[in-house]
This record gives C-alpha cells, structure tokens and sequence, in this order.
C-alpha cells in the first residue's frame, strides 16, 4: 500500500514535469518576441521592421544615373546671404 | 480491494505518461529528420540558445503552477463532496490533493525565482513579495502575490494537521477558493500568454469546472445542515 502511493507520487511529479517542458517548447514556438532592446535594466521590445525593398536594376549592374534618384540642393537666397552675428563677451 | 484502486489509477497514469512520450518521442524524431544529434535538437526545442529562456521558463512554470493549482482545489471539492467515494479510497484522493498542492507550490516558487532574473519583465524581490508595488499591471501582480501567499497557508497546514483544531483547518482551507481564483485572475490579467487561444480554452474550461464542482459542494453543505436541523 506504501509503494504504491510512493509510486503513484513519483508518477504524478513526472507527469507534471513532462507537463512543464511540453508547455516549455509549445510557449517558446507560440509566441515569438521581438527584438529586445535594454534600457537601463529594462527591456524594450522593438517592432519587427519590415525588409528594405531592392530596387529593381541595382542587382548585378553598377550605379547608374538613370537608377538612382537624384537630389538637388538649393540655397535660399535669405539663407546665403545670413551671417550670425558673433562678438566676444569681454568687458 | 484497496490495492485494486491503486493499480487501476496507475494503469491510467502509466498509459497517460506513454502517450505523451510517445507524441514527444514522434515530434522529436520528425524534428531530428533521422539526422541532427540529440542534444541540439534539445536546445532546438527548448530555445536554449534564446535570450528569452528564462522568460519561457517562468510562463511554462506559472501555467502548469496554475493546472496543478486548479486540479488540487477541484480535487479538494471533490474530497469534501465524497463525489470519488465510490470508485476510489478517501485516503488516496486526499493524499493525490495534497500531493498536487505541494507540487503546484513547488512550480510557482520556481516561476517566482525565474521572473527575479529574467529580463524582459525584470521585478525586483520587493516588487515580487510586496503586494501592488510592481511596475508591470500593479494590481493584477498583486492578485497573484496575495494568492501565492494564500496557497502557502493552506498547503503548510496540511502539514501541521495535528497540531490544530479541525474547524481551523477547514477555516483555512475555504482561504483556497480565494487563492484559486486569485490565481485565475493573476494568470488572466498579468500573464502574457492571455491572448493565445489555447491558453484562453485552458482558463475558461478550468475555471467552469471549478465552479460546477464548487456549487456542487456548496448544495450538499446546505442539504446537509437542512437535515440536521430538526
């Protein structure tokens, strides 16, 4: 009568802990977490960023004009002729 | 007849633990593809190589912290109702009760010590025994500390037994029912797993046996003390 409640024990914390470890892989598999930033000592998760697209003729070829979008900078006229007014602090 | 019981409770014990070795051996040979060494499909499976281990570890052991929570209360309604008395010895679904409240201790302690060096939600050993102190969903936290110590009181007593009085004992162990759905509502509100379906199937199907066999219990208390006064 002994044995088998001893038995019956071992059987029950067996089960529990095949339990645990089945719940272990299913809980690692279900839910994915995103990358994880530390602040401090804190965690932060970050989002999933999507992939940047490639753009179509870059692959294989070298830089061409045609293919790359071009920028053009220019300078206001109000933005040219500022100059910061700067003097020395002395007394 | 006694020892029939007991054989016959092994038996579906025995047959459970083969069932589910069977299906994990079958994943683990269909993961392995007959090739990949046994220890790195382990750590396959169990992500050891992830830096959310720990994280994996304190969920896996406040779940089954939970069921073995919940098959402990159910299993004390059902030792209070004599629901069992016909087909199993008292003895032996008390000692299975006490049994699964040691063990469903043991897990919770291990979800506890887990969630004090895990860093996606790392808490502080304040944050962990003082009730509603913690950053992370105050009040539902401090739910389950409450329950955690709840569990404590009612599992210790089983041990101290003898040394008080029975109409105490039973006083602290109505405390269960509070520690139980203390618990629900902790894993419900602050676990992270809440939003998985399973998970959601798991708690609602848990809690709705525990109030059957509860309101059970409760009518027989009631009819009985109907029948006692003249």
């Amino acid at each position: 009568m002994n044995i088998y409640r001893k038995l019956l024990r071992w059987w029950i914390a067996l089960t529990s802990v095949v339990g645990f470890v089945g719940g272990w892989v299913y809980i690692a598999r279900a839910t994915e977490v995103g990358t994880v930033t530390y602040v401090g000592n804190t965690a932060v998760t970050m989002p999933d960023l999507e992939p940047i697209p490639a753009v179509e003729g870059l692959a294989g070829n070298p830089l061409s004009v045609s293919t790359v979008q071009s920028f053009t900078f220019s300078q206001s006229a109000s933005q040219q002729s500022f100059s910061p007014p700067m003097r020395t602090g002395g007394s | 007849m006694q020892n029939d019981k007991f054989i016959n409770v092994l038996s579906l014990t025995a047959v459970l633990i083969v069932g589910v070795a069977a299906i994990a051996m079958g994943l683990l040979a269909i993961q392995a593809g007959f090739g990949t060494p046994l220890l790195q499909l382990a750590s396959d499976f169990l992500s050891l190589d992830s830096v959310h281990i720990w994280w994996y570890v304190t969920r896996a052991a406040g779940l089954m912290g939970y069921l073995l929570f919940w098959l402990s209360t159910v299993l004390g309604f059902a030792v209070s109702s004599k629901v069992f008395d016909s087909f199993l010895e008292r003895m032996f679904t008390y000692d299975f009760h006490e049994h699964l409240s040691l063990l469903s201790l043991g897990f919770i302690v291990l979800h506890v010590l887990v969630l004090l060096i895990e860093k996606v939600q790392p808490l502080s050993l304040l944050e962990i025994l003082v009730p509603f102190v913690s950053t992370y969903r105050p009040f539902w936290t401090g739910v389950g500390i409450i329950a955690f110590y709840l569990t404590v009181l009612v599992t210790v007593t089983f041990y101290i037994r003898s040394w008080i009085s029975m109409k105490t004992f039973r006083v602290i162990h109505y405390l269960s029912v509070a520690a139980y759905f203390g618990s629900l509502f902790h894993s419900l509100y602050a676990g992270s797993d809440s939003m998985l379906t399973w998970i959601q199937w798991i708690y609602g199907g848990t809690s709705l046996m525990t109030v059957f066999f509860m309101m059970y219990w409760i009518i027989l208390l009631w009819q009985r003390r109907l029948e006692k006064t003249p």
